[in-house]
């Protein structure tokens, strides 16, 4: 017997090994050639709070979507198991540390009261005691589970008698019997296991050595005593190489693949990730031949950030910054005065929970407004959002080309779930990657930098022979400042007309895609990471004879308003459903401002939480039966 | 008492152990430099934290550490509520939070 996919939940404190668990199982998995999507959820404490990583493995697909109940839970620690017993599907596997029998809940100190209230109210309903092994008993006893108690302490202790542990490493031991469990249980063997560790430890070869010993030490008892229920079939995907990366990482590769010359950052969840990959490639080379560099410039806020990366672009550099929620509100100023003189920038925003901190490392879609609204006075801009890495790594680098090509800052709008969530994903297709720095002239000869000859004025870099003037106030065809009408109509026309251009040149098939047909049943409209999820969603409900397709949004500004107007009116407007992370359904509004079109039916999810397959279904059905919005919740 | 104890003196209420700050099973032997499971082991450098010690040890390290609550203690009044407990004035952390704990803010 064996599986083409298995869901498993894995979950610690927060700083202590999970990550680890994490990366070496992802990497395990892609040496067997299988498809992972895991989600990382954390608190924004530092160290000790409960995290948790979701993830959904594959022999036949890369996997867009993750749902609940999964089939495996494994608990570094008790408050796991009090907080995910219920994501346990029938017949799943619980491994946990069974030298935690006697825990109680109460004396979980790590946990939120609020829910250490909610978990005590419900294993009272059911009956439970709160502590350990009453759960743990429960599962067992109602065939609802498997138990796979593993002793933690004695395990290390059998370790120790064989290997020196070094004191320092300590948690990593602890991850390896979670690793060796599940190893076990999905049956991966040892060469996948050492590649999957040796990968993680990078050549110190002395924990690499402890690290297999432990993750096959455990998986072998597993093996022997529980059989591998979830032994996944051979993979059928045929990726020659795979990457095993975060959606920060891919955008990362994409920008220094795209020409990346200078990337300013202050310090922010979830993008400063992304800063640090650039970082390690600050000297580029090939073959060991240096082809160049990129400066990863820390400022000391993101003022700085957005400020000196326009200055930079001014010189020539192809440039970028990266930030979030918090960290745009403080760039608002100086992309006005990008926008308005003209300047090419790439601002990466990575969504997370807002307003103000909000929940700092959790996920959103709330800021589409804001990014399409920010700053006063009016100017043009080019605001992309992409559904999933893939889409995250050519985006990367259209956004810089766009930036250049029309001389205008782009904000590439993601969100915490996919920059946090890691994917195994095959090496992109260096084929369909072009880069256009637009017009640039070098000689100074009457050098005009916004000489009315269309729209987009040939740029020259400062340093150059050409003189120019940037003031931030309306200027004339030199950049000197004016304040004459005339003018000011012609020149504010000039910038505001790059709109008109940019709808006219890129394909608004690019810009929006429907992904399923006209005949569908019903309409679901998203963004973003709602992108997996939808399309999902939609196959599943499929197998249940409901039709449904998914008109995935790309490009805000310009939007494509015609095309997606004649998509969302060719179905009935009870059967067309927004799809979004936050309270509004935000791109609702921007189809409504663009296409007069109202969606009136909304599935909405503001948790912080991914929208998962589970419960989109039970949305998706809820609309169809007449209710005109559904608010999502699950996951912990 | 979260953990099984097997009776008698175990390196978990030895003076000489840092207990690991989150997998509180582990310890660090300062007369040994091994990594213990201090519920299970012990040895003949045993030596009992005294009680007594406790409030000498707020007043000079400013700070103690109720491994049972998971809380911090700063003052007298607050140790008073934790008396029976495994209050401690050493942890040790290891390198991997370092490594995992995203920068949040
Ligand atoms: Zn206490």
């Amino acid at each position: 017997m064996s599986v083409k996919e298995a869901n498993i939940l894995l979950g610690g404190p927060q700083g202590a090994g999970l990550e680890t668990t994490a990366q070496i199982l992802t990497s395990s998995l892609a040496y067997l050639g299988y498809g992972v999507l895991a989600d990382r959820e954390y608190y924004s404490n530092i160290k000790g709070r409960h995290s948790y990583i979701h993830a959904r493995i594959s022999a036949e697909m890369i996997p867009l979507s993750l749902s609940y109940p999964v089939e495996i839970v494994g608990a570094m620690d008790s408050e796991t198991i009090f907080t995910h017993f219920e994501d346990l599907g029938d017949g799943g596997y619980l491994i946990y540390d069974s030298s935690t029998d006697n825990r109680t809940l109460s004396s979980i100190a790590s946990m939120e009261p609020i829910l250490k209230n909610r978990i005590t109210e419900r294993l009272k309903r059911l009956g439970v005691e709160a502590k350990v092994s009453s759960l743990v008993d429960y599962l067992a006893s109602n065939g609802r589970a498997e138990i796979v108690a593993l002793d933690f302490p004695s395990i290390l202790d059998t370790f120790k008698k064989r290997f020196e542990p070094e004191p320092i490493q300590a948690s990593r031991y602890v991850s390896s019997i979670l690793v060796g469990a599940v190893c076990g249980l999905l049956d991966i063997d040892e060469e996948a296991v050492k590649y999957g560790v040796s990968r993680r430890f990078m050549k110190k070869e002395k924990l690499i050595e402890h690290n297999v010993f432990l993750v096959n030490y455990v998986a072998d008892y597993i093996r022997e005593n529980y059989g591998s229920p979830y032994k996944l079939d051979n993979s059928r995907l045929s990726l020659n190489e795979m990457l095993t990366v975060m959606g920060n990482d891919v955008v990362a590769m994409a920008k220094i693949v795209g020409g990346l010359r200078y990337q300013s950052y202050y310090p922010i969840t979830p993008a400063s990730d992304e800063s640090f990959f650039i970082e390690a490639f600050e000297r580029l080379e090939v073959d060991g031949d240096s082809i160049g560099g990129i400066v990863v410039f820390q400022t000391e806020d993101e003022i700085a950030a957005i400020t000196s990366a326009i200055g930079a672009s001014l010189t020539g550099a192809r440039v970028a910054t990266a930030t979030s929620g918090p960290g745009f509100s403080l760039m608002v100023e100086g992309l006005g005065w990008a926008g308005h003189s003209e300047v090419p920038l790439v601002i990466t925003y990575y969504q997370r929970g807002g307003p103000s901190t909000g929940l700092p490392t959790r996920g959103g879609q709330s800021d589409l407004l804001f990014t399409l609204f920010a700053s006063h006075g009016e100017f043009p801009r080019i605001v992309l959002a992409s559904g999933d890495h893939i889409e995250a790594f050519y985006d990367a680098i259209e956004a810089m080309n766009y930036a250049e090509r029309y001389q205008l800052p782009v904000i590439h709008l993601l969100d915490k779930f996919l920059a946090n969530s890691f994917i195994t994903m095959g090496i992109p297709d260096f084929s369909k990657i072009y880069i256009d720095r637009g017009m640039i002239v070098e000689d100074g000869e009457d050098y005009r930098r916004y000489e009315f000859n269309g729209p987009i004025s040939p740029r020259a870099n400062l340093g150059s022979k050409a003189v120019m003037w940037y003031t931030g106030d309306e200027h004339d065809e030199y950049g000197h400042i004016t304040e004459d009408p005339e003018y000011r109509i012609k020149m504010y026309n000039k910038r505001m007309e790059k709109l008109d251009l940019i709808d006219k040149e890129i394909d608004p098939e690019k810009r929006a895609v429907l992904y399923g047909d006209f005949s569908a049943d019903y309409l679901l409209v998203g963004w973003g990471f709602v992108k997996g999820v939808a399309i999902d969603s939609i196959n599943k409900l499929r197998s249940q004879g409901l039709n449904g397709a998914y008109l995935h949004l790309k490009m805000f500004s310009p939007f494509p308003s015609s095309y997606v107007k004649s998509i969302i009116g060719s179905f009935d407007s009870d059967r067309v459903i927004l799809v979004e992370h936050n309270y509004l359904a935000q791109a609702g509004k921007i189809v409504a401002m663009n296409t007069g079109t109202i969606i009136d039916r909304m599935i909405v999810k503001y948790t912080g939480r991914p929208i998962y397959v589970n419960e989109l279904i039970i949305g998706i059905r809820k609309i169809l039966e007449g209710e005109m919005r559904v608010v999502l919740s699950y996951g912990a | 008492m979260e953990y099984v104890h097997n009776g008698g003196d175990t390196c978990i209420d030895c003076r000489y152990i840092e207990l690991h700050d989150i997998y509180r099973y582990m310890g660090y032997c300062e007369v040994k430099y091994e990594l213990m499971m201090v519920y299970r082991t012990t040895c003949n450098h045993f030596s009992p934290i005294d009680r007594g010690e406790l409030w000498e040890t707020l007043e000079t390290g400013g700070w103690l550490y109720c491994i049972d609550c998971g809380e911090v203690i700063f003052f007298t009044d607050e140790l008073k509520l934790h008396l029976d407990h495994r209050v401690r004035n050493k942890l040790f952390s290891d390198i991997i939070a370092t490594e995992e704990s995203p920068a949040a803010d």
